[in-house]
């Protein structure tokens, strides 16, 4: 329990207020990686569209941009990986404990411009988490759009998050996991995301792809895509960088002319690709 | 063009090669299949074929002493399995087994490598590609090195 979060601010109050929410839900997803369903003590945040992020505030420790992994009703569902205070705070989270939320923040990946069209999703390791609400869109509505392809990379069979979701996907859409090392008891794919590319079932001439993982990765999954006879306009990625106030003013997360908070997360690959061969950003 | 030499120009490897240069290779391959769970082939054997799959999934892995076999990488649909047998000693690097029913087309390396050595635009062409090929399955061990999904992942 954090007792020092009290309930009263709201969304009127202005994007750097933060809207305090309570844990109802927690699930140990990973040793070191936990999900948690926050739900608004009073007013509720407006709903984020897929690929937004919040910033998420535990008093006396800090903030943290979390994109979101799910929305049930006013209910945000965000994962989490422990890789430091803040984040360590966030997975000591229990139950009932309340914690400040801002957003939603930045840029969406827009799923209406996919419509009538194929689309192929990359996700790798945690960048699933900000493609699970776009999965999870295209299952319901499958028939708005073509040929549908989810390939997700990971380190492990045993470290691949939400495979009960992921395998509930597969019943709906073509879905192919890979990881970087396996035992011999594993029958799925070994190997890079890119490995997999020439046989997923997508057009590539009239796809959207939406990647989503590490940066290398990301560079690399792009390529490979464009490679494919992706025009680069219709790949887009969902960058990471230091966030902090999230609204465009500090700067803290510059890209070139770009603030990613406010111009991204989500960009087209045909805009960021110059900036991120800059050596240093 | 047979149907065998049509079904050889479908794979990237083969991509823009002459039908000349695809009937050549033709004339080494012929159909084989494996059962589920059987080996292909084993570490530290001639490398006298390769194969190209058609259907199913074969696991490539190495067996370190003392360790449970590691399996590095799969191949399905599309893919070549084998380059070990375009350099000497032409030896075999790792086990290959198939994970599911695995149909696919064995080429005979010593006859293609015979008629590299008496064809150098073949086996320009030919050697040209597989270095691609190489290239890319270097480039893709790199990657993994670098163990992208550890605790710098994005979220």
């Amino acid at each position: 329990m954090n007792p020092t979060v009290s309930a009263g601010a709201t969304s009127g109050a202005g994007p750097m207020v933060p809207v305090i929410h309570r844990v109802v839900a927690r699930r140990a997803d990973l040793a070191d990686t936990t999900t948690l369903t926050l739900r608004p003590v009073d007013e509720a945040l407006p709903h984020p569209e897929p690929g937004q992020f919040n910033m998420l505030w535990v008093p006396g420790i800090g903030e943290v941009p979390l994109s979101l992994a799910g929305l049930e009703g006013d209910d945000l569902v965000h994962t989490i990986r422990n890789v430091g205070a803040v984040t360590n705070a966030l997975c000591a989270l229990e139950t009932g404990d309340l914690l400040g939320v801002r957003g939603p923040f930045g840029t969406g990946w827009n799923l209406g411009r996919a419509r009538g069209r194929d689309v192929l999703v990359v996700a790798g390791g945690l960048g699933i988490v900000p493609l699970r609400l776009v999965v999870d869109a295209l299952v319901a509505d499958r028939d708005q759009y073509g040929k549908v392809a989810v390939i997700i990379g990971n380190r492990s069979p045993d470290t691949l998050l939400y495979a009960d979701r992921v395998e509930g996907w597969a019943e709906t859409v073509e879905v192919e996991v890979t990881v970087d090392a396996a035992s011999p008891d594993w029958s799925g794919h070994v190997g890079v995301v890119t490995e997999l590319l020439p046989s997923v079932k997508t057009n590539p001439a009239d796809q959207m792809a939406l990647v989503c993982g590490p940066e290398v990765m990301m560079r690399f999954a792009a390529e490979a895509i464009i490679d494919r006879g992706t025009p680069a306009e219709n790949v887009f990625v969902s960058l990471e960088r230091n966030m902090h106030c999230a609204i465009g003013h500090c700067g803290r997360c510059q890209l070139g002319p770009m603030f990613v908070c406010k111009d991204g997360p989500v960009v087209p690959w045909s805009r960021v690709d110059p900036l991120l061969k800059v050596r240093g950003r | 063009m047979s149907d065998l030499a049509s079904r050889l120009s479908d794979y990237s490897v083969f991509a823009s090669l002459s039908a000349e240069a695809i009937a050549e290779v033709a004339d080494c391959a012929k159909e084989v299949r494996f059962g589920e769970h059987e080996q292909i082939f084993t570490a530290g054997h001639d490398a006298d074929h390769f194969y190209l799959i058609e259907q199913g999934r074969v696991a490539i892995s190495i067996e370190p002493p003392n360790r449970d076999p590691v399996t590095i990488s799969t191949l399905g649909p599309g893919h070549v399995l084998g380059v070990s047998w375009m350099l000497p000693p032409y030896r075999l690097t790792f086990d290959a087994k198939a994970l599911t029913p695995t149909e696919a087309v064995l080429i005979d390396a010593v006859k293609l490598r015979e008629k590299c050595d008496n064809n150098s635009d073949l086996g320009y062409a030919l050697y040209a590609r597989f270095a691609g090929l190489v290239r890319d399955r270097l480039v893709a061990a790199r990657l993994r090195l670098l163990d992208l999904y550890g605790n710098a992942a994005p979220s």
